[in-house]
């Protein structure tokens, strides 16, 4: 038996097809982490205005006369408008965009209003003009020297002195409805003095950096919660409820640990997503080798040479099955190899070092672990939409003699299997339950995570795996025992 | 144990409503090298799979060495050697690789053993190249070899001798006989050829619509045959006034007769009294063949 499996892989691996995939394999993954580490240097910074829209304003602006009452107001918000862009412009960084947009904005239209006054100024007027000169002036030179501290500040202040605003605003108020909306305003001005907090604490500057980023996903996170209302008898909305709360205290871990856990472009954080990212890569070279195991052999006249040895068919074709089998845990090895080396060589291997984290709903605390114990974790509860495609295509492979029927069937299956999973979850199809697309993905039950179906558990998943797993194998394993080897 | 390598009584094989096999007997000894033969689509590939277990049986047995082949598959076909139909080997392997592959299913088989018989069928020289490049005769060479490898006591060989040139077929000969005479093997070898086998079978079992016609000594069936003569005159005008019956004219000076071999002498004598001048006398060597092909003539692929 040991030998009909070694003589399997002999054959497998003397085949120049299977160099030719791997081969193919180690490009795609080269230049997926080449490619991904070419997008994630570029800037992506977006920024607010180009220049285009800086001749539109100043054309527009030429139309209007400031000194006419009726164009006043237009023409001091296109002004400042046009200020506003001109001197966005002049700043590459994302977060200085929105710093323009968000402070000195309001200073320059006020400034504007004294500055373009049609009525006579007053000395007042022109000693307010010139302080909002000097202010102006110093937050042009904070943004210079990038002092985000000085701005954060700004915000910390400005938050504190809102929330004051609302709280007094809620004694005065006795209506419930505007109580609840106050108390709600409050709760996300709440967060986000939260977030300055952090900022100003851990020295997390604003802009296109890990924990700035982490703390803009928690602020979202945390708001949606906040203002969403979830139903507590929905399912779906439970799940959904359940996504926010992960990706904030995932969040939250980073930002108050100055950890990394859950940066992605990082040969790290590649790996972690190995299986995301290269499991249809994985899928078609299961098939292949799966779904040529007994079809070639038949279609070559091999077989017959295979059949006239002293093993019973029974054994025979167990060998190919469990050969086909141990293919599996050499793909996804081979892959997770080839990931690991590509992705130190590109992004450097240091970054192996950091944990992976998760968010642990049982005990509500994010746990962390080592890249290659999550591998392990993820690689077993995987593995059974490998091996159930895998006895597919073999099954297939087996009754059909048809190789191209062997692989495109279970590839077909494989693409369709989300969308069944999608119209179960969103017609609740409860029946759907009982179907393997929807069990064979056992990762839905790690860290305590509601599964895609209510009250559905592990051991019920894994069942409904081996049931289907025996109906592919019993017609097969009769099949080929019974076969009568025609004349080619 | 009986001396019996191979036996298979009264096998039935029925695919759909078609009976391809109707009660096919036969018997290979151990040293007995018997000739298999039958027109196209007469039967003989498909009874060669029904003793190797390739095929169900609708109905008889097939006892290997004394093991029931259905019964005792295993036990009985352990010790079997079998080329079928083509010798379909794995094309993407060497030769070497292909031979080593099946002797890793066997205990008995090391590596020196591959390469004694690698010897055996003369592929030394090519034995590590691709089979891809073997022509069909190579091919042929190495399904023998891949089909001795475990030194079987039965061999079946279905139409080894396609593809291979004379000396090819000489040297298979050689190789048989060998083993059958000096390590008692049994072989059954099937061909529609039957000036193939002549030399080297000693036994000859016709097969026709999947019924045997007859199963005799090749030496026997050779008796039975009127052999052909053709004999060269010069005078064949003369010839034709003194014999009426039982000649034909090939050319202007030649003419075929069908007599046992003993009658020779007395023809030619009757030749001589009668004053003409013979040429040459001359068997047709074709003669087996067109006593098979008068027995199994006819046959229909149905």
């Amino acid at each position: 038996m040991i030998k009909l499996i070694e003589n399997e892989f002999t054959k497998i691996f003397k085949k120049k097809s299977i160099w030719i995939v791997g081969i193919l394999i180690i490009l795609f993954i080269v230049g997926l982490n080449v490619i991904s580490k070419i997008v994630s240097e570029r800037s992506t910074d977006f920024l607010y205005y180009s220049e285009d829209y800086v001749q539109y304003l100043k054309e527009d602006l030429e139309k209007l006369d400031a000194k006419d009452p009726s164009d006043y107001a237009q023409y001091i918000e296109t002004k400042t408008n046009l200020d506003v862009a001109q001197l966005c412009l002049k700043y590459d960084e994302q977060w200085q965009n929105s710093i323009i947009e968000k402070y000195i904005k309001s200073t320059i239209t006020e400034y504007n209003q004294y500055y373009y006054s049609i009525e006579e100024k007053s000395q007042d007027d022109i000693q307010k003009e010139k302080e909002l000169k000097e202010q102006y002036d110093e937050q042009i030179a904070k943004l210079d020297a990038k002092d985000w501290r000085y701005f954060a500040e700004k915000e910390k202040a400005e938050k504190e002195k809102e929330i004051r605003n609302i709280e007094e605003q809620l004694n005065n108020t006795v209506s419930n409805t505007e109580k609840d909306q106050l108390n709600m305003i409050i709760e996300q001005r709440k967060v986000e003095l939260q977030a300055v907090d952090w900022r100003l604490d851990k020295d997390i500057p604003y802009g296109n950096n890990h924990l700035s980023n982490q703390i803009e996903n928690y602020v979202s996170s945390k708001i949606y919660l906040i203002t969403v209302q979830f139903d507590e008898n929905e399912y779906l909305d439970k799940q959904n409820r359940q996504s926010y709360i992960e990706e904030a205290e995932l969040a939250k871990y980073d930002i108050e640990n100055l950890e990394n856990t859950q940066k992605k472009d990082s040969a790290k954080g590649i790996l972690e997503d190995v299986f995301s990212n290269y499991e249809l890569l994985i899928i078609v070279v299961i098939v292949m080798i799966a779904g040529v195991m007994v079809s070639e052999e038949f279609n070559k006249g091999t077989i017959k040479l295979l059949l006239v040895r002293p093993y019973s068919r029974n054994k025979i074709l167990l060998a190919k099955f469990v050969t086909s089998m141990l293919m599996i845990l050499v793909t996804v090895v081979f892959i997770i190899g080839v990931q690991f080396i590509t992705g130190g060589i590109v992004y450097g291997f240091d970054s192996y070092g950091i944990p992976v984290s998760a968010y642990d709903f049982n005990n509500e605390t994010v746990v962390t672990m080592n890249v290659f114990v999550y591998l392990i974790i993820i690689t077993l509860t995987k593995i059974p939409i490998y091996i159930l495609i895998a006895t597919l295509s073999f099954a297939l492979s087996t009754l059909c003699n048809n190789s191209p029927v062997a692989i495109a069937l279970p590839l077909l299956g494989y693409m369709g299997s989300s969308m069944i999973n999608m119209l179960a979850v969103q017609y609740e199809l409860n029946w759907l339950k009982f179907f393997v697309t929807p069990n064979w993905d056992l990762t839905q039950y790690l860290f305590g995570k509601l599964p895609m179906f209510e009250n559905s558990t592990l051991l019920f998943s894994i069942v409904v795996c081996l049931i289907y797993m025996v109906i592919m194998l019993i017609p097969t394993f009769i099949v080929f025992k019974k076969k009568n080897i025609k004349n080619i | 144990m009986t001396d019996l390598a191979l036996e298979c009584t009264n096998l039935y094989k029925k695919i759909g409503k078609k009976e391809i096999l109707k009660g096919i007997s036969l018997k290979v000894e151990k040293g007995d090298i018997l000739g298999f033969i039958g027109p196209n689509g007469a039967g003989k590939t498909t009874t060669i799979k029904l003793i190797l277990g390739l095929q169900g049986i609708t109905h008889g047995t097939v006892k290997i060495n004394g093991y029931d082949v259905e019964k005792d598959f295993t036990k009985a076909i352990r010790s079997v050697g079998a080329i079928v139909e083509n010798p379909d080997l794995y094309m993407y392997l060497t030769g070497y690789e292909n031979l080593k592959l099946i002797s890793n299913l066997y205990k008995s088989v090391d590596d020196d053993r591959i390469k004694e018989v690698v010897k055996l069928v003369g592929l030394e020289n090519r034995i590590n190249d691709k089979v891809s490049k073997y022509s069909l005769g190579m091919r042929q060479r190495l399904g023998v070899a891949q089909a001795i490898l475990h030194k079987p006591n039965l061999l079946i060989l279905d139409e080894p001798t396609n593809g291979l040139d004379p000396e090819g077929i000489r040297s298979i000969r050689e190789l048989l006989v060998n083993l059958a005479k000096n390590e008692g093997m049994g072989v059954l070898i099937s061909s529609h050829n039957l000036s193939e086998l002549e030399n080297f079978c000693n036994k000859i079992c016709m097969i026709k619509n999947g019924v045997i016609i007859e199963t005799n000594d090749i030496y026997r069936i050779k008796e039975n045959i009127q052999s052909s003569y053709i004999i060269k005159v010069q005078n064949l005008e003369k010839v034709k006034s003194i014999i009426k019956q039982g000649i034909e004219i090939i050319d202007e000076n030649k003419f075929k007769i069908n007599i046992k071999e003993d009658k020779i002498p007395d023809i030619i004598k009757f030749l001589v009294e009668n004053d003409i001048k013979i040429l040459e006398v001359k068997e047709e060597m074709a003669s087996l063949e067109e006593a098979f092909l008068k027995k199994t003539g006819g046959n229909v692929i149905d």
